[in-house]
């Protein structure tokens, strides 16, 4: 194993480990006169700022306005005593992360311990002692996932079943978040905020945006014209598009062009952004999984043809999974871009994370202070992001088709 | 040896008399654009027979190969396959492609699945296999071709003669009729090439009917039944390897194999 072009072995003890660090220093930052100096200014900007930036984070700042408002970041104006229709998602949620990481590969320890530092940085403000008494079992039972699903997978037969296992959950934690927002009364859409709120509108986006966006794909890559046609269009007509106009239009046009049959034009501005949401994702995931297909060489379609495979079952099985798998950096680009944009959802009235912390620097008392909040908020999308990020790493990897022996 | 053709279930077997030859071309003729490719090639290919086709690059060897599956449709002339005539017909192609299997120069694993994968893909999708049937038809076809210890491997840890015997073994799973194999040794070292030759030879003794592109001369006068010597999209000249080789009656096959031989 090498970092940066250094042998390194890869158990070290830790002073083995101070004379890799001492010794990559001394190679890289100190080789000769000159390289001191710059390496040592460097250094001392970087360290000043570092200090800087504890000192008003530890000291200056004053995290009560986190802490007084933490409900309100995290469920907006949502009833209260009625949290229980939002516990078993966001507890499905975190053991479906474990999970999934599990039978897709391993944790790497760095992002491991980033994940738990932020944690440890994040939560304790975040939930308070009431929410981490609810919060510690989901965070327990994740981490027995993670192992659960990890151990499982050691068996090539097993694997896909642990794998197909994950991704269904996917699939099944927005229907049952919605359910539960809906059942034995209900809370109406508008009272919906804070992180759940963008939460529940990317994941409904996601879910709504890939099959439509593969479906695109197909389309623009198909051989009938009047299907590529289309594809095009609605592909270039999306991209065209700034997103606060789709939203705009969702929010006040829609109802003028729908029909109204079964209440359709009644329906929540929630789920109206959402679709607007998904309509607009697609256009990107098609172009994603475009280049996905086109990466494919003509061979593997040839191979899949002669062996008398249909163009369906030639898709589902050869073309696609590879397009998907050469796609998946891009999709997880728009997936992560897509929940950072569903922030805009403040556009059209609604009280995402970040237009509630906008609201709570109004609040005579906490003048001044949003600096800490937006940080604060800046920080909860960073970890989502992260960890989407490098599961979808892992992902990759794990689908990369390479096998038993380098495993 | 033991018996490569054996079927794990009752093949569908089209309505094709045995005297019927596998496969028969008639003035087949193949235009790219306004390039002649295929110019008028008639011959027959018996049950059980083993054809070696050469020639210059160029000379549509690949072509008419990929045509006699359909990867390529020719325009005009007639092919009949198996039984099947080729044409614009959806059920017919169907009906050819699980008559005829075809080996790529360049293998063309499916790099997401893993060996076992490859090869019960197809049998399980297409004729409708049960998994555990598959699974052990895929194990036999390995041990065939001698690599049963490869099963759960994916194809990019497999050496270029490891990888053409799964593709051997993957065409072989759907019990074609006929085997079209496109310079299946071109892409491999000396040391695989030796291996994958002989395992076509004993397909051959078994009595597969083959089409192979090869320039693999010393193959072709072992294993081959009849050789067929392609230029500029014409057959110029065909016959057994005794006759090719010994006496050819054509000017320019004499000149082609006196450049490579």
């Amino acid at each position: 194993m090498t970092v940066a072009g250094l042998p390194l072995k890869v158990d070290r003890t830790p002073r083995e480990a101070l004379e890799d660090a001492w010794h990559w220093a001394r190679q890289r930052l100190f080789s000769s006169p000159g390289n001191v100096v710059v390496s040592a200014l460097l250094l001392a900007i970087l360290g000043w700022a570092a200090f800087s930036f504890a000192r008003w984070m530890f000291t200056d700042a004053d995290w009560g306005v986190v802490r007084a408002n933490r409900r309100l970041l995290l469920v907006g104006r949502f009833p209260l005593g009625e949290e229980w229709r939002i516990w078993p998602a966001v507890y499905s949620i975190i053991v479906l992360l474990g999970w999934t990481w599990g039978a897709w590969g391993r944790i790497s320890r760095t992002v491991a311990a980033t994940l738990v530092l932020m944690g440890a940085l994040v939560l304790p403000t975040l939930a308070g002692w009431s929410g981490l008494r609810v919060v510690a079992p989901a965070l327990a039972l994740a981490v027995l996932a993670y192992f659960l699903a990890h151990r499982l997978a050691e068996s090539p037969r097993i694997r896909g079943k642990a794998r197909v296992g994950s991704v269904v959950g996917w699939f099944m934690a927005l229907p049952l978040a919605l359910i539960l927002l809906q059942v034995r009364g209900g809370v109406e859409p508008a009272l919906w905020g804070g992180l759940y709120l963008n939460f529940v509108v990317a994941s409904g986006a996601i879910i709504g945006a890939l099959p439509l966006g593969i479906g695109l794909a197909l389309a623009r890559t198909s051989s009938f014209r009047a299907l590529r046609v289309s594809a095009t269009v609605y592909v270039e007509v999306m991209r065209g598009l700034p997103l606060p106009v789709m939203l705009t239009l969702a929010w006040l046009a829609l109802r003028a062009f729908l029909p109204s049959w079964g209440g359709l034009d009644e329906v929540a501005l929630v789920y109206r952004v959402t679709i607007a949401f998904a309509l607009f994702t697609a256009a990107f995931i098609a172009e994603a999984v475009r280049g996905g297909l086109n990466s494919i060489p003509r061979g593997q379609r040839e191979a899949a043809s002669a062996l008398g495979l249909k163009w369906w079952q030639l898709t589902a099985y050869v073309t696609m999974p590879q397009a998907v798998r050469n796609s998946l950096p891009a999709l997880a680009g728009e997936f992560i871009g897509l929940f950072m944009t569903t922030t805009l959802i403040a556009v059209v009235g609604l009280t995402d994370m970040l237009q509630a912390a906008r609201a709570t620097t109004e609040q005579p008392a906490f003048f001044g202070r949003q600096k800490e909040v937006l940080l604060f908020v800046g920080m909860l999308f960073w970890v989502t992001a992260f960890a989407l990020s490098r599961l979808s790493a892992r992902l990759e990897r794990a689908l990369a088709g390479k096998g038993t022996r380098r495993v | 040896m033991t018996d490569f053709t054996a079927t794990t279930e009752g093949t569908a077997t089209p309505a094709a008399p045995e005297q019927e030859p596998a496969i028969i071309c008639n003035d087949v003729h193949k235009w790219y654009g306004r390039f002649h490719a295929l110019r008028g090639i008639t011959t027959e290919i018996a049950q059980g027979e083993t054809v070696v086709v050469f020639g210059p690059s160029g000379s549509a060897k690949s072509t008419l190969l990929r045509c006699l599956n359909r990867l390529e449709g020719h325009d005009s002339g007639d092919i009949r396959i198996a039984g099947v005539t080729l044409d614009h017909q959806v059920h017919n192609l169907a009906a050819v492609r699980r008559q005829v299997g075809m080996v790529f120069q360049h293998f063309h694993l499916f790099p997401h699945l893993t060996v076992r994968q490859n090869i019960t893909l197809a049998p399980q999708v297409v004729r409708h296999m049960a998994k555990m049937d598959a699974e052990a038809r895929a194990l036999h076809l390995l041990e065939q071709v001698g690599i049963p210890n490869l099963i759960d491997m994916y194809p990019a840890d497999l050496s270029g003669g490891q990888a053409q015997r799964v593709a051997i073994a993957r065409a072989l799973a759907m019990e074609p009729r006929v085997l079209l194999l496109d310079e299946p040794t071109s892409a491999l070292d000396p040391e695989s090439i030796r291996g994958v030759l002989t395992l076509l030879g004993e397909l051959s003794d078994l009595g597969m009917t083959m089409v192979i592109v090869t320039h693999e001369m010393g193959f072709a006068r072992e294993v081959a039944d009849r050789l067929l010597f392609l230029e500029e999209g014409q057959v110029v000249e065909s016959g057994p390897p005794e006759q090719i080789f010994g006496d050819p009656q054509e000017e320019r096959t004499r000149r082609f194999l006196s450049q490579i031989l």
